[in-house]
């Protein structure tokens, strides 16, 4: 039996998410360790990077605090604050669980806290990433 | 010999990166970034927990003895459904290491033991933990 291609569902996609979304660049830290005697006390200074168009609109059935989500939400702790949303992208080939961080342009710089990855067949359709701060 | 916790850490992980070294085993240490589990190769996870800070000596400024001690978990994972015989080699090798010597600049080791933690996913979950002791003069 022929399997379902979805090179279409895959272009639109990633039509969709660059003509509605924005660019974000996903971070992870360079783990070659400064002194390689000392691998415990961190990495270089040179960390990877890559650029995804993202939507920050989540489905209806993602909730963030117990109420459905809009867009990005903040928990206020007496005189803390813990902000969290739901960044929807076309990652192609990229393996996202490479990343730890999210750069968002004006928004600052949000830890990746999990991400469900749309994959019906052989191929990433969409990727939900969830980050906090 | 008068330590600071930066120094005692040190000591006590260079310990334990030449043992990884010398049996080929990767450590994961505190606060780094701990890779994806893509194969079933046996792994330590290293941590340092100091616990008191009791002054120890008296004197003035400069002259006083401060004690620290706690206990360095080196948590063995080996992988499950392949007996103990892994976990108990590596977890061996560690106690070597730090069983019944002192390091190179004064932290002192005892009570040394291991603790069968039980299976953890894909990995059996071995514990080995090290009572430390230094001085800071200060």
């Amino acid at each position: 039996m022929a399997t379902f291609d979805y090179s279409e569902v895959i272009a639109v996609a990633d039509e969709l998410t660059a003509e509605f979304g924005r660019e974000i660049t996903f971070v992870s830290d360079d783990e070659t360790p400064a002194d390689a005697n000392k691998p415990w006390d961190g990495g270089g200074a040179t960390d990877n990077t890559v650029t995804l168009n993202a939507v920050f609109v989540p489905p209806n059935t993602v909730r963030q605090f117990g109420v459905t989500a809009l867009g990005q939400g903040t928990e206020f702790v007496d005189l803390l604050q813990f902000s969290e949303q739901i960044a929807i992208v076309y990652q192609g080939s990229e393996d996202l669980r490479d990343y730890d961080y999210i750069n968002d342009p004006g928004f600052g710089r949000w830890k990746i806290v999990g991400i469900q990855v749309l994959r019906p067949g052989d191929d990433n359709v969409l990727a939900f990433v969830a980050v906090r701060r | 010999m008068s330590l600071t916790f930066k120094e005692a850490t040190d000591d006590m992980n260079t310990i334990m990166k030449t043992v990884s070294d010398a049996e080929s085993f990767p450590v994961h240490w505190a606060n780094r970034k701990t890779p994806r589990d893509t194969t079933e190769d046996p792994f330590v996870e290293f941590m340092i927990r100091h616990a008191g800070g009791q002054q120890d000596t008296l004197g003035g400024i400069g002259h006083r003895s401060f004690i620290r001690v706690g206990t360095a978990v080196a948590r063995v994972f080996t992988p499950t459904g392949k007996g103990l015989s892994s976990a108990y080699d590596l977890a061996k090798s560690i106690v070597d290491a730090y069983e019944g010597v002192h390091s190179p600049n004064g932290v002192w080791f005892r009570n040394v033991r291991i603790q069968e933690m039980g299976t953890d996913g894909n990995f059996f979950e071995l514990q080995v933990l090290i009572e430390f002791e230094y001085n800071e003069t200060k």
